[in-house]
């Protein structure tokens, strides 16, 4: 049942009751009413008897006083007044005799009848007594004696008592009848108000209960749903608006349960694609990276073109190994490759320790650019320390075990150079200048597992490296290179375990450069102890 | 003595002892003929009454010769002799006290009706034959004959003792 309706028929049921209890109120009202008419008859009738008792007791006082005592003194007969007085009381008897009757009820107002017609024969005698009184006293004394004095013996004593204690209890009755109206239609509208009350109050408990638990299920279940218990359900069975609207939560939360479910099974799918775009971002990010410095990337990557930056102040660092061109003839091409990326893979880790950015492979060659994009001071002793790490790494490799046993020329100069990329497919992060072809001849002209530097880097670095000058002629003899080969770090700024930079080294670079040397020196290893990685 | 002697002396016997009787009868018959008799109606079921039953009777506290038949009391007006006779012998009270005893009574509901009062003997006798139950007092020598008269104490008017002289 809809809670509208209960609410209806709790209404209309206490309004039913309502309207018993007036209807109650208006009964005991009509029965009081009737109650106090009765007993305003009975009153009436009783104030009329009395009347009539005390006029009749009157008349026959007066008729056996004037009988007995007043006979001498009216031997001549009555006067006109006493007569018309005598005829007055008895009419006005009659009148309350007949006024008796007509407030009398059916079964009284026979008796009242026949005590009307006793009461008219006893008039008569005592009309033919006063008449005859004095004057025909024989006649007045035996009509008083023979009919009047019977008849009003029997109305006094017997007749007129009996009616007036009739009467009596019919008064009583009649006030009783009202007491006991009165008191039971107060008792039934007590009873009535209070069942009232107690209704009312029995059906406001039940009804706000029952609705006051269902918005609770309510309450707690669409908080539940609220917060993603989507298969949860609220338990409510009734066929009311609590019931729909339970039935609208738990279809809403099926509903967004299936929502849930396709949107994670679409989100799952969308995850799996974003981690497979991801990774493939990430590879070509790393790709990207691999061929361009990370800021380089990251300007192409926002604005789609880098452009040239100019880097008056860069150390060019070129490998080339020596031996490569007889192993080709030696190895297998795969061998080969694989030896060179072995090589070339502990050169890029040395490269990305001391921060420089490689750029490129040319056959057996390495190319590589320190202070750039990132300006830095530092860069010729990074490029020379990265250098002596490489010339390490390679010596590692000169084992038996290693088919591809290299030597490696380094060449180092430091100038200006324009960056840029170039390509629109494969990019080519690259550097362009002079400095570039001079840094190449220092390789070139370089000696096997050594570094030779430019004079211009050698100035950069003489506080920290010993170097040993050398001069060469160009090729068409016109110009002459001034170049150094790199022997060792200073011996008072070399670490006599690590054979390494010492603090002194770090000291120094710190108050050169302004900026903290982060030691990536590690401390070579003899062949021996370092197996062959191939 | 000769026989006519004889005749002669019983004769003046005769004539004394007439005489004699005749004086006696006479003065007995005039002092019956004073006498008050208590004449009542023929349906009066008593015929002899003590004087005390008598008394209650005249004073009003015995109304009902039976239950269906009353007492009726017709006395004689005043100043008549055998109402003097009646307030003297039965009533012992004087005129006023009369009066008062019966006006009192009926003022207390003691009786519905009281002693009518009549203007003579006739009157008293013509009402005694229309009224059942009533008694009245006249003199015995004007009771008519074939009315009831009550012995008073078992005595008629005339006989010696008797209460109404």
């Amino acid at each position: 049942m809809k809670i509208q309706r209960r609410l209806g028929l709790s209404f209309l049921l206490i309004l039913i009751l309502y309207g018993v209890n007036l209807g109650l109120y208006a009964w005991g009202n009509q029965k009081r009413s009737v109650s106090v008419e009765v007993l305003q008859k009975a009153l009436s009738r009783q104030v009329l008897f009395s009347s009539i008792k005390q006029k009749l007791s009157n008349i026959q006082k007066e008729v056996t006083l004037l009988s007995q005592v007043m006979a001498a003194l009216a031997a001549e007969g009555l006067g006109v007044n006493e007569i018309k007085h005598f005829r007055a009381q008895t009419a006005l008897i009659t009148s309350e005799i007949d006024k008796l009757g007509r407030l009398s009820e059916a079964e009284m107002s026979r008796e009242i009848k026949s005590f009307e017609e006793i009461y008219l024969g006893l008039s008569q005698s005592w009309q033919i007594f006063y008449e005859n009184f004095g004057i025909n006293h024989a006649k007045a004394i035996a009509e008083l004696a023979v009919r009047a004095d019977p008849v009003s013996t029997h109305l006094m004593v017997d007749l007129l008592p009996r009616l007036y204690e009739e009467e009596q209890m019919r008064v009583e009755t009649a006030v009783l009848n009202y007491y006991q109206v009165e008191a039971w239609a107060k008792q039934m509208t007590r009873v009535i108000f209070l069942l009232t009350i107690l209704i009312t109050l029995t059906i406001a408990f039940f009804t706000s209960r029952y609705i006051s638990l269902g918005l609770s299920k309510l309450k707690e279940g669409a908080a539940r749903i609220g917060s993603g218990t989507l298969h949860h359900r609220i338990d409510i069975q009734s066929q009311d608006e609590l019931g729909d609207l339970a039935t609208s939560f738990n279809e809403m939360g099926q509903n967004l349960l299936s929502t849930q479910e396709a949107l994670n099974e679409a989100h799952e799918t969308l995850e799996n694609r974003h981690q497979e775009a991801e990774k493939q971002r990430q590879n070509a990010e790393s790709l990207l990276l691999n061929i361009l410095p990370q800021e380089i990337a990251q300007e192409l990557k926002t604005k789609d073109r880098v452009a040239p930056k100019y880097f008056e102040d860069v150390s060019i660092l070129f490998t080339d190994f020596v031996g490569f061109t007889a192993s080709t003839e030696k190895l297998a091409v795969d061998e080969l490759v694989l030896a060179l990326h072995d090589y070339f893979t502990a050169f890029d880790q040395i490269s990305e320790r001391y921060g420089l950015e490689k750029l490129k492979t040319i056959g057996d060659s390495y190319m590589c650019v320190a202070g750039l994009p990132q300006r830095k001071p530092s860069h010729p002793v990074d490029a020379i320390l990265a250098a002596f790490e490489m010339i390490d790494a390679v010596k590692k490799r000169q084992v038996s075990e290693n088919p591809a046993q290299w030597s490696v020329r380094i060449g180092i100069h430091t100038g200006a150079v324009i960056a840029g990329v170039v390509g629109i497919q494969k990019f080519s992060f690259d550097i362009w200048g002079d400095s570039v072809n001079y840094a190449k001849r220092m390789e070139s002209r370089g000696i096997s597992d050594r570094i030779n530097i430019s004079d211009r880097t050698y100035a950069r670095v003489k506080d920290f490296f010993a170097c040993t000058h050398r001069r060469q002629l160009s090729e068409n003899k016109e110009k002459t290179f001034e170049m150094y080969l790199v022997d060792d770090i200073l011996p008072g700024l070399k670490d006599a375990q690590t054979l390494g930079p010492s603090l002194a080294f770090s000291e120094r670079y710190q108050l050169y450069f302004q900026r903290p040397f982060s030691s990536h020196w590690q401390k070579p290893i003899k062949n021996t102890e370092m197996p062959f990685e191939s | 003595m000769s026989l006519s002697g004889l005749l002669k002396t019983m004769r003046r016997l005769l004539l004394v002892t007439g005489f004699l009787w005749v004086l006696f009868f006479q003065a007995g018959v005039a002092q019956a003929a004073e006498d008050i008799a208590l004449v009542a109606h023929p349906t009066v079921p008593v015929d002899n009454l003590s004087f005390v039953q008598a008394r209650k009777i005249l004073l009003g506290n015995h109304q009902y010769w039976s239950p269906d038949l009353r007492v009726t009391l017709l006395i004689r007006a005043p100043v008549a002799r055998e109402r003097d006779l009646l307030l003297k012998k039965f009533y012992e009270m004087s005129e006023p006290q009369f009066r008062q005893h019966w006006i009192s009574k009926i003022f207390r509901a003691e009786t519905t009706s009281g002693p009518k009062v009549v203007f003579s003997s006739d009157m008293a006798l013509e009402l005694l034959v229309l009224i059942p139950g009533s008694i009245t007092f006249v003199r015995a020598d004007q009771v008519p004959k074939g009315l009831k008269v009550i012995q008073i104490d078992g005595r008629l008017p005339g006989d010696p003792g008797y209460s109404l002289q």
